[in-house]
């Protein structure tokens, strides 16, 4: 790997097939903060409306350690909601199979300080689906207590997993 | 060497201008990013930017939107449009000359030809006076061509105006 330079493409994955989860691991902590860009769809089928939530766990930590609170709008309303003590936080929402063929959405999630041993972890969240009718745009905050250093992400695709041709590739931003 | 995060382009208004194009957009990149400090010549308060791609104005744009005006909150949707709206920008109908506004939009896999296109825009105002919005915006372009072109314009609302900024970015994500 060259040089570190301010913003590194650290890893990246592309599926050949349809994937329940993706995982990120051995990390490495020379970054100051992360952004993963997802390009994503659920190969599950749902009614209306055709989108899934897509969750996220950190360091392979599966207790209640997570919290989030969302805002969200669905092209008619807008809406708020949290989850407290959760184990598997959702971080943004997929397009479903259902919406039709060749529509992908896609997700920005920011990891601030995820190098930090000093405090604990804050995740910025934006999530974009749309299927011409159909939708949701999507920020969350996400909140993960403990001060460990981020080694590993691991997302979950919705209802049937992350589809063919979904693309993730995780980025370290360097502030020095 | 190569670099993650490159500026392909940027404009600069030395004038009023109807709509901005970058075109001849280079395919080697993963995704495309588009930052604009920018302010629309209108009487209204608030006037959303459109975008589209390849010079295509055909009805094949769709958006679903939430926005936040200070005292309340929506959610709205355009389907089967001729482009896409993406976020509000202030007019200078009611804010002050220093004051514009600030909108990204992320493009992943433009290079894409098996896909349609899709896209995440956000966007802030504010003058401490006037209704001000922010906005974030889900589109969808349904087409599979590759990305050449980016145009952003009001669509009729008012032009950019002097000194409006819009810079292109190409993110890699070969390592």
């Amino acid at each position: 790997m060259p040089a570190q330079s301010t913003y590194d493409c650290i890893a990246t994955q592309t599926l050949g097939s349809n994937t329940g989860t993706i995982t990120f691991s051995s990390i490495p902590q020379t970054y100051t903060d992360l952004v993963l860009v997802a390009y994503t769809r659920d190969a599950g089928t749902n009614s209306s409306p055709f989108v899934s939530p897509m969750a996220m766990r950190l360091n392979s930590d599966s207790g209640s350690n997570y919290s989030n609170t969302h805002m969200y709008g669905n092209g008619s309303s807008m809406f708020s909601s949290r989850e407290t003590n959760s184990n598997f936080p959702t971080v943004g929402q997929l397009v479903t199979s259902s919406a039709g063929a060749n529509i992908f959405g896609m997700q920005h999630i920011h990891f601030l300080g995820y190098s930090n041993t000093s405090r604990q972890k804050t995740i910025l969240t934006r999530s974009a689906a749309d299927s011409n009718g159909q939708g949701w745009s999507w920020q969350s905050v996400a909140y993960w207590r403990n001060t460990a250093g981020i080694n590993t992400i691991l997302l979950s695709g919705g209802i049937g997993g992350f589809a063919t041709g979904s693309q993730f590739s995780l980025y370290g931003i360097t502030a020095a | 060497m190569s670099f993650t995060f490159v500026k392909l382009a940027e404009t600069r208004l030395t004038s009023n201008t109807a709509t901005v194009t970058f075109s001849g957009i280079s395919q080697s990149y993963t995704d495309l990013q588009l930052v604009i400090s920018g302010k629309l010549n209108n009487a209204a308060q608030q006037t959303g930017f459109y975008i589209w791609y390849n010079g295509v104005n055909t009805t094949t744009y769709s958006d679903t939107f939430m926005q936040g005006a200070g005292t309340a909150v929506g959610s709205g949707r355009e389907t089967n449009n001729v482009a896409a709206i993406t976020v509000q920008t202030p007019s200078n109908a009611t804010s002050p000359s220093s004051i514009f506004g600030n909108a990204e939009v992320y493009i992943p896999n433009y290079a894409n030809s098996s896909n349609f296109k899709t896209w995440l825009a956000s966007g802030v105002t504010e003058n401490n006076s006037n209704t001000a919005y922010q906005n974030i915006t889900a589109g969808l372009w349904r087409s599979t061509a590759a990305i050449t072109s980016i145009s952003v314009s009001s669509f009729g609302n008012g032009d950019w105006l002097t000194s409006s900024s819009f810079t292109l970015y190409g993110i890699s994500n070969t390592i």
